[in-house]
């Protein structure tokens, strides 16, 4: 299980007395690991493992928690992520396409060379937003 | 006219609707709705129109009619309706509000088929993206795994991607090494092992200088449920495995190569160093006649020898054989050659020469590496001879009379132990006739193909007391070419030194006898043996 680091706060100049435990979801997997936070109504969304289907279902269940109902913009952080497979790809694809019928988006963070060609290829770039880093995605939202 | 216009609101083929926006019903529909719908005139009219939006495009369809009670029309606004057998329909409408009479004057497009050969084209897309990626990840695959050095790593690297390659939930490579011992490496690596009884699985295995390799992908996954493997994809698990062996057989064979270069560079500098300490002539001894002759085996070994004058008149005969091969062996060579000069020259008793040789080849030399050696300081006028054996193999004797004898004081190998060993130099003396003969251990220790030693055959004794009968000179040649014969090959798998000095009787003519001589021969050379 990846936890947040304390260097991923230090980039957003965010004090970790300010975060809000309450705000902070993890679901965890045997080959998965999710974690979320609300940061100005835009998800952060931390992920870890093999996105399969397991992973891409609990990326997108993260997404549709009812904490979540009014965000249309989403970070997925990808650093931790090894592989992903067809059946991962495609449940960012659909929640893709659910936040940009929302009018909102969904920005793809620290994916390994390998998985940002695996994500080139399946398409997944053509409109979610590609970032290097957290802080430079949410300026892309903001 | 507006009998007309009826007319074709009646005929047309999309959907034609007048709604009120503030009570959410319709006022009139024409008969495309009854028609794509289901629905009757009167069922479409007596519910309010939400009744038949999709639930998950309420939001948005009710967001769309707040703007149009402000005026603002709608031009291609899709959203879903349910028709009477329950199934949804797509329609794409555009409509003009009146916000004075709060009327909305709509034409709706049905869109579902449209939709749906849309749907069944991203597929097709999908698929197609889907092997294009197949195909990058392989050459990708191939390229990465030889830029990997160590085997698990490389193992790791092909199975993720194959794994992610077939949509498997995991992937297991199984190791069977050659001493039957199993290892196991899993993608994800934290996944449990076990149930994989009602999944399907599929396996492509090789065998690899002595290793089995079975690579295994594990329940093949779909967006909704558990899937079969297809034919591409044992094709895939099995090209990943192929490159892995290919990778695999190539890192050793390149591997091997190295070493056996470095192994060969390593053979030709001890080769040179060691011709640098063997003599390349042997001094005149008043009244005596030596010869000498090292044949190094394939591998450069550590056999010394040398004959050099001292001070007084003396003259030192030395044999040694420093354990191991190669260039530290040739180095211990040399150390132990520059350390005897320095010694010998300052007139060290024998006894405590040898204490200091030990010493310093216990410092100079790892664990487990030891050097023998037999020193013989030779008074050519008397013929006394003082000797020393640090654990080499005694010397022959060989006596005029034909009778053979075996000096036998001495003591341990040089750099065993650094302290506590003891040292005890002998004497005799050496007649006119008399014959000494120095070896190392490639001659008693040569084996033939019973597996029998030339030393306990007694041939080695009978061959000396043959030529000191018919010669008086020994001819290592001779007994180099005895040995061959009784091993039943050309090669040795030692050096093969020897070192012999005879003294001469008198009156004897020299011409009669083998030359003194200095021999260095090459296994190669085998005629000039």
């Amino acid at each position: 299980m990846r936890l947040f680091r304390l260097d991923f706060y230090k980039a957003l100049a965010w004090p970790l007395s300010s975060i809000d435990q309450r705000m902070v979801n993890t679901i965890r997997m045997s080959a998965f690991s999710v974690k979320s936070q609300l940061c100005a109504r835009i998800l952060i969304i931390q992920a870890g493992g093999y996105l399969n289907r397991e992973g891409g279902e609990a990326i997108f269940r993260t997404a549709a928690l009812p904490a979540y109902a009014a965000v249309n913009r989403v970070v997925l952080q990808l650093e931790g992520v090894q592989a992903a497979n067809s059946v991962g790809i495609d449940h960012l694809l659909e929640l893709q396409e659910r936040l940009k019928a929302r009018r909102g988006g969904l920005a793809l963070v620290g994916a390994s060379p390998g998985l940002a060609r695996t994500f080139n290829i399946m398409g997944l770039y053509t409109h979610a937003f590609k970032a290097e880093s957290i802080r430079e995605a949410l300026a892309l939202f903001s | 006219m507006d009998k007309h216009l009826k007319k074709f609101f009646e005929l047309a083929l999309d959907l034609f609707c007048i709604a009120d926006a503030k009570k959410g019903r319709f006022v009139e529909v024409n008969p495309a709705f009854s028609r794509t719908l289901g629905w009757s005139r009167e069922q479409l009219l007596a519910q309010p129109f939400w009744e038949f939006i999709h639930p998950d495009d309420f939001q948005k369809t009710v967001a769309e009619i707040e703007r149009m009670q402000q005026g603002v029309p709608t031009i291609s606004f899709e959203n879903r309706y349910r028709s009477a057998d329950g199934a949804y329909h797509h329609l794409v409408w555009n409509v003009f509000p009146e916000p004075a009479s709060d009327l909305l004057f709509a034409a709706a497009r049905d869109v579902t088929e449209k939709n749906l050969n849309e749907k069944e084209l991203r597929k097709l897309a999908a698929k197609l993206q889907q092997k294009i990626l197949q195909l990058h990840e392989l050459i990708d695959t191939g390229i990465d795994i030889i830029r990997i050095d160590q085997t698990e790593s490389l193992i790791q690297l092909a199975l993720r991607r194959v794994t992610a390659l077939t949509d498997a939930t995991r992937g297991l490579v199984l190791v069977r090494k050659p001493d039957g011992a199993t290892e196991q490496i899993a993608f994800p690596d934290y996944a449990g092992a076990g149930g994989e009884e009602s999944v399907d699985i599929i396996q492509s295995g090789f065998e690899c200088l002595g290793h089995q390799y079975t690579f295994m992908a594990i329940g093949k996954e779909n967006r909704h449920n558990s899937a079969r493997f297809e034919t591409v994809d044992k094709m895939l698990l099995h090209l990943v495995s192929q490159q892995v062996r290919t990778a695999l057989e190539n890192r050793f064979y390149l591997n091997e190569m190295i070493e056996k270069q470095r192994l060969l560079r390593e053979v030709e500098l001890a080769s040179v160093i060691q011709k640098t300490i063997l003599p390349t002539e042997l001094p005149e001894i008043p009244g005596y006649r030596c010869s000498g002759l090292n044949i190094p085996s394939r591998e450069v070994g550590g056999d010394y020898y040398e004959i050099f004058p001292l001070s007084g008149g003396r003259f030192a005969l030395v044999i040694a054989d420093v354990a191991g091969k190669g260039v530290y062996s040739a180095l211990l060579v040399n150390s132990l050659h520059a350390a005897l000069h320095a010694y010998l020259e300052s007139g060290l008793p024998l006894e405590a020469m040898t204490h200091k040789l030990n010493r310093l080849m216990f410092d100079v030399t790892t664990a487990m590496l030891f050097t023998t050696c037999f020193i013989a300081l030779l008074d050519p006028e008397s013929g006394e001879v003082e000797y020393m054996n640090a654990g080499h193999l005694p010397p022959m004797l060989v006596r005029r009379r034909g009778e053979i004898e075996v000096p036998s004081a001495g003591g341990p190998p040089l750099g065993c132990l650094r302290e506590g060993v003891t040292y005890e130099s002998g004497k005799f003396r050496l007649e006119p006739g008399d014959g000494l003969l120095l070896y190392t251990d490639g001659i008693p220790e040569a084996v033939n193909p019973a597996g029998e030693f030339y030393s306990k055959s007694g041939r080695f004794e009978q061959l000396l007391l043959q030529m000191k009968k018919s010669k008086g000179m020994c001819d290592p040649g001779r007994i180099v070419e005895d040995v061959r014969d009784f091993a039943g090959n050309d090669s040795f798998g030692d050096d093969i030194t020897l070192l012999y000095l005879l003294r001469e009787e008198a009156g004897r003519s020299r011409g009669s006898a083998v030359p003194r001589r200095i021999e260095r021969r090459e296994l190669a050379d085998k005629s000039s043996v």
